[in-house]
């Protein structure tokens, strides 16, 4: 690229020159014929001016001469010339001729009259005056003895610089002496070589004679014998060129000679006045010169005008030149503007090429780089260009592949159907509009690996517009695609066990009533709730129940046809959709199941575990209107049959009315909620004597009591199981404590040791657990005064958490009171483990220890193994002094109930005020 | 002194600054000093020409001589005057003090050149003080001969007065064919005395008798005048030096008395004669002022000749023509300037 652009500026220098060249030969020739042409026009003017300079100084050299020629008429005609008069006429002469720069008079005298002469002209006033001449050394003295001295007399003007030459003798000085003789001997007019008789300057001294009488002698004898005196003019060459008008600057003559041919005796050339003129401007020297030379008749001999012109650069056109010059410069600039202009469009275009160049060997990389597919194809459909990844797919390489139509290297599928589509490239160049397919779509050679792929097919244009290929883009989304199948699995599927979840159980059982709406199918649901489960958890651990719930979900599935929906609905609890299933042929299902996980054995860390199932059945009926309706009944049933005493069937009736109190207790839940936030709720406390030690500390129970919309008290029964299933009870817990404990830090006095219950949900509550722990540490009381009670059931249930708390708070020294004791199916070995301070005997076996002898051998075995274990005992329930008596005789060490001492108000929010 | 206050100010805000680092104040102290410069050199340039002058303002011709050299030194030289008054004031002991008031003017004031006009000039000043010194004199006014003074020196020229006697005389005998008794009426003054000479030297080439009267006051000149009125012509002098000369009683007397031919060589004598040829002092001024400035301007004095004036008037009296008998040449009618029409 470089080397393309050198040769490109090599190229444009060459033009430069050339086009430099072809501008300096043009401007030469016409510059040439410019100098050429003013060179000739100048010398015309000169010619012209030269001839008009010679006729105005031949104009006044014929003036000098009339004028001395009228000076000696003047004397002719004179009677009295005196020197005022002469001095008058000459003033006036100079006036009219300013070339003239004096008239002077000479006289003649002899050498006899000298003395007189010299005496007269001092008399006159010329004090000192003699007739003199000038030495070898130009200095003057008296002139010499001779007989005839032609000294100056007069001259006008006169001038304080010029009166030394009053008295010079003209025939003393050999430059005037000739001129002087040839004027007397002649009559005519006599002119001298220039004379240095002028201050600043040399002049001419033109002569002429006057003689006595009228008519001028004839002979040269007569003429020397009758000479009345000599006028002579001054004439300065310069003057004579003075105000000449030539229209033309003089200052262009660089040389200025005037000659005479009277002259060249004296002086070879003849010449009267030289001079250099014009001052030359800087540079002019260099150019040419012209010369001209003028002759014409002149005093009666030849009068020649010399003259050098130096010629200027405007005579020579040397401005039009320097305008040429300047045509051309511009010329040539805009000619190197346009080459300029010319090199740099293509430079720019080569730049261009370069950047087109580099542009497709960065998209063909990049091309190449990118995890897309990428297939060009011309107007045809046929292949022009495809990246790596494109080979990789048709198994083609791009050499391979140009020019084949593109249908030919890959085929198209819908992974849906499994079915070929048309090749979309053919659309696209018809259409001339993008076509994107990115629904299932797989694509691949024939026999070869298919890949799922987003697929893009664009029409590409050329500038006009008009589609010349297309370009195939597919983006390989098969990991996408399996992403998206992986997500879809596990929003429908239980993680665990690898069964339908709740939401996908629930999407089933829409379909299933919608079904059943259009009288298609009867199909039927079953709530399945394992029994014992929480106690593989709380004595195996999570691990173990995931493990049983694994194992019990693979049995289920493997009992159970392919088109039925099992699912885990969380917990132990499962969901099976049976199809086309009435509830006779379900219950028949039911059962099997029951007895399929009833004969289940769970083998954990060398334990056995034996678990069952309750299930709950629900055929869907038309009459049920959603699929809540649906879950709410068959949870109902499987309560039920678990309420019934586990590992049984319920079938739902919708008459049912045990249902319908289940059914109630979830109405509970609003109206719990609304007593707490209108302060319904009470406490109550009942007295817990000891039987046999008066000293003993008594205790009383805090018990909850909820009044109703009507202000009628709620016995705690109707509430606390709706609260309880509807995991409410750690709010009233929470309640009751923070009410109890406020109260008992208020009676610092008061001994009694007051029994708090705890519920089993409660125990297992993290949040509640700090609360509790905080509330204790709060206390400014006794930590004795307070004796928790949990259930047998709660405490066993949620033993783990039971452990912990209670371990916590007897470590506060908190007591512990084990609530209900032989209702629930615990064994007494869970007692060794728990750290209870008091075992609440259950009610329902006191209340008929009287009469039932069972019942008062469980009472005594109770007492009997917690006195054992160290653990005082209390009996419920008790109602009467015959059962008083009774467990006296047992050794039971505390009773309470209506026998005793009926609830007794303790607690009263709305009496409080306490919102 | 003006420019004093600057030069200290230039001078004491130190001259690096001066020079290096002008501001307003520096600036406009250089303006100041540049044309100051100029001021001086113009100054200096300038030439000083003195113009002694023998006689008095007022006085006819000492007044034509300076309006000459005013004519001429206006604007080219610093032009100073000293009148020494010595045609009022004849003692000699005036004249020697005025003409050390010169010298001493010359000593202090150095001038270029000297103008000295007329005779006293000459004789007191000049003569005595200044022969071939360094300074050049130019003198004019200096009747007829300078050969009393020695003149020339090396550092003295100038224009001698001569009167047209000799032309006087040529145009006389126009009107007057027969001419033997002239009678010479003057003041009785040194120049007078010397003009009568010269008058008397030309008239022996003529032939004539010349008698002078030369007189003190106007009586005895118009006693004088009438007693000469028999003579063939009258040459009137200069009245210059008559203390109490009446002008307007003399022209009546004149015009009463007058007779024969009165001729004059002074302008201001032709209200008493009928023809006169006059010197022209301004050219006696002008002479001596274009000298001055050649000398100005390097042209030594020895350079330039001691020359006689050479132009002069004609005038014809007409009113006193008229009173006499003379009938006037028509050559002179029309060469002449006619006074005297008025009348």
């Amino acid at each position: 690229m470089k080397n393309k652009r050198r040769h490109t500026k090599n190229i444009f220098r060459r033009r430069v020159i050339a086009t430099l060249l072809l501008c300096v030969i043009i401007f030469s020739l016409i510059a040439t014929i410019t100098v050429l042409l003013g060179y000739a026009e100048s010398k015309q003017a000169f010619q012209k001016y030269a001839n008009s300079i010679a006729l105005q100084i031949e104009q006044r050299l014929y003036e000098v001469d009339t004028v001395s020629s009228s000076l000696v008429a003047l004397h002719h005609s004179a009677t009295s010339l005196n020197a005022s008069e002469l001095g008058q006429f000459s003033r006036e002469m100079i006036k009219n001729y300013p070339h003239i720069y004096s008239i002077e008079f000479v006289l003649p005298v002899s050498r006899e009259e000298r003395p007189r002469f010299e005496e007269e002209m001092r008399d006159e006033g010329y004090a000192g005056f003699s007739i003199r001449e000038l030495d070898s050394e130009g200095n003057w003295r008296r002139a010499a003895e001779r007989e005839l001295y032609l000294p100056i007399v007069f001259m006008e003007p006169l001038r304080p610089e010029t009166t030394q030459n009053l008295g010079f003798d003209l025939l003393s000085d050999q430059r005037t002496r000739k001129a002087v003789l040839y004027a007397i001997d002649s009559g005519n007019t006599g002119i001298t070589n220039p004379l240095e008789l002028v201050q600043g300057g040399a002049a001419l001294i033109v002569v002429r004679a006057a003689y006595k009488g009228r008519v001028k002698p004839e002979s040269v004898e007569q003429r020397r014998r009758q000479l009345a005196g000599l006028y002579e003019l001054l004439v300065v060459p310069k003057l004579l060129l003075q105000n000449i008008d030539t229209g033309i600057d003089k200052q262009e003559i660089s040389r200025f000679v005037l000659r005479h041919s009277r002259f060249s005796a004296s002086n070879p050339k003849g010449v009267l006045y030289s001079e250099k003129t014009g001052r030359l401007p800087l540079g002019a020297k260099l150019l040419p010169s012209l010369s001209l030379s003028v002759v014409m008749p002149s005093l009666g001999g030849k009068l020649a005008l010399d003259f050098d012109k130096q010629l200027s650069m405007l005579n020579l056109n040397l401005h039009l030149i320097l305008l040429e010059l300047l045509f051309f410069a511009v010329v040539y600039y805009l000619l190197l503007n346009t080459l300029r202009q010319r090199l740099h469009r293509d430079l720019e275009r080569e730049k261009a090429e370069d950047e087109i160049f580099r542009e497709k060997e960065r998209a063909e990389v990049t091309l190449h780089s990118i995890a897309d597919g990428v297939i060009t194809t011309d107007v045809m459909g046929k292949v022009e260009y495809l990246n790596e990844l494109a080979e990789r797919i048709t198994g083609k390489t791009c050499g391979e592949a140009i020019g084949k139509h593109v249908s030919s290297l890959i085929s198209i599928i819908d992974e849906g159907t499994n079915l070929p589509l048309a090749c979309p490239v053919s659309r696209v160049l018809a259409s001339e509009k993008v076509v994107k397919l990115t629904r299932n779509i797989v694509i691949g050679r024939s026999g070869g690996r298919k890949f799922a792929v987003d697929l893009t097919v664009s029409p590409i244009h050329n500038r006009a517009g008009k589609v010349i290929g297309a370009v195939m883009v597919f983006h390989d989304v098969s990991t996408e695609r399996n992403l998206a199948r992986e997500m879809a699995y596990q929003a429908t599927h239980d993680v665990l066990t690898g069964l339908y979840n709740r939401r996908e159980f629930e999407a089933h059982i829409k379909q299933s009533l919608v079904r059943r709406q259009g009288g298609l199918s009867i199909d039927t649901v079953c709530y399945m709730d394992l029994d014992q489960f929480k106690v593989v958890n709380d004595t195996s651990g999570h691990i173990a129940g995931d493990e049983l719930l694994r194992q019990l979900a693979a049995l289920l599935k493997s009992r159970l046809r392919e088109s039925d929906i099992l699912a885990r609905l969380g917990g132990d609890e499962f969901g099976l959709l049976l199809f086309d299933c009435n509830v006779k042929q379900a219950i028949t299902i039911a059962e099997s199941i029951r007895k399929l996980v009833k004969g289940f054995r769970f083998y954990w860390d060398e334990k056995t575990f034996e678990v069952g199932i309750s299930i709950g059945l629900v055929e869907i009926t038309p009459e049920i209107g959603s699929v809540s309706d649906v879950l709410k009944a068959a949870d109902s049933a499987c309560y039920l049959a678990k309420d019934k005493g586990r590992n049984r069937v319920y079938i739902f009736q919708p008459d049912d009315r045990e249902l319908t109190v289940r059914h109630g207790e979830m109405q509970w839940l609003h109206r719990i909620q609304r007593a707490f936030e209108e302060n319904r709720f009470y406490l109550v406390q009942q007295k817990i004597t000891p039987l046999f030690d008066p000293t003993a500390t008594s205790h009383s129970e805090i018990l909850l009591r909820m009044l109703d919309e009507d202000g009628k008290t709620v016995p705690p029964m109707a509430f606390i199981p709706a609260a309880e299933r509807y995991d409410i009870m750690y709010t009233l817990d929470k309640w009751v404590i923070s009410k109890s404990l406020e109260i008992i830090n208020k009676n610092k006095d008061d001994r009694t040791v007051y029994n708090i219950n705890i519920s089993g949900q409660s125990l297992c509550n993290e949040m509640f657990y700090k609360f509790l722990v905080d509330a204790v540490d709060k206390m400014h009381i006794n930590p004795a005064r307070i004796c928790f009670e949990v259930t047998e059931t709660a405490a066993i249930g949620n033993l783990v958490s039971a452990m912990k708390l209670m371990l916590k708070l007897k470590e506060a020294g908190c007591l512990f009171a084990l609530d209900d004791f032989g209702s629930g199916l615990s064994s007494f070995a869970y007692l060794r483990d728990l750290p209870v301070d008091f075992l609440k005997i259950d009610g329902a076996f006191v209340r008929n220890m009287v009469d039932d002898t069972i019942d008062a051998a469980m009472v005594e075995a109770i007492n009997h193994i917690g006195h054992i274990m160290g653990i005082r005992t209390i009996a419920e329930f008790v109602e009467d002094d015959a059962i008083i008596g009774k467990l006296h005789n047992l050794g039971v060490d505390y009773v309470q109930g209506y026998g005793i001492e009926s609830p007794q108000m303790w607690f009263n929010a709305e009496q409080a005020g306490v919102s | 002194m003006w420019l004093l206050p600057w030069i200290c100010n230039a001078l004491s805000c130190g001259w690096r600054k001066f020079i290096l680092f002008p501001g307003v104040v520096e600036m406009r102290v250089a303006i100041v000093l540049l044309f100051s410069i100029l001021v001086f050199s113009d100054a200096a340039l300038a030439a000083r020409c003195l113009f002694v002058s023998s006689y008095h303002r007022g006085y006819a011709w000492s007044d034509g001589v300076e309006r000459g050299v005013r004519k001429v030194l206006d604007g080219k030289c610093e032009l100073r005057q000293l009148d020494m008054d010595t045609k009022r004031n004849k003692s000699e002991e005036y004249i020697r003090n005025k003409a050390l008031e010169v010298k001493h003017l010359i000593d202090s004031w150095k001038p270029d050149v000297v103008i000295a006009a007329d005779d006293n000039a000459a004789k007191y000043v000049i003569v005595p003080y200044y022969r071939d010194s360094n300074i050049p004199f130019v003198f004019c006014g200096i009747n007829w001969s300078v050969d009393e003074y020695g003149f020339p020196y090396k550092n003295v020229t100038g224009m001698v007065e001569v009167a047209p006697v000799r032309q006087l005389f040529e145009n006389i005998e126009t009107i007057r064919t027969k001419i033997h008794r002239i009678v010479y009426i003057g003041a009785d003054t040194l120049t007078e005395k010397k003009n009568f000479a010269r008058f008397n030297k030309v008239a022996d080439k003529y032939n004539y008798q010349i008698r002078k009267e030369l007189v003190s006051s106007t009586a005895e000149w118009l006693a004088v005048f009438k007693n000469a009125q028999s003579s063939d012509v009258v040459v009137l002098g200069s009245n210059s030096g008559i203390p109490d000369w009446d002008a307007e009683s003399v022209k009546r007397y004149v015009k009463t008395h007058i007779k024969t031919l009165v001729i004059t060589n002074h302008e201001w004598m032709m209200p008493y004669a009928i023809f006169g040829m006059t010197k022209i002092p301004d050219e006696q001024g002008e002479w001596a002022a274009l000298s001055a400035l050649k000398i100005l301007e390097g042209l030594k004095p020895s350079a330039i000749a001691i020359v006689p004036n050479r132009k002069w008037d004609m005038y014809i009296n007409k009113s006193l023509l008229k009173v006499t008998t003379i009938t006037m040449p028509e050559t002179l009618l029309l060469k002449s300037k006619l006074i005297g029409n008025e009348e």
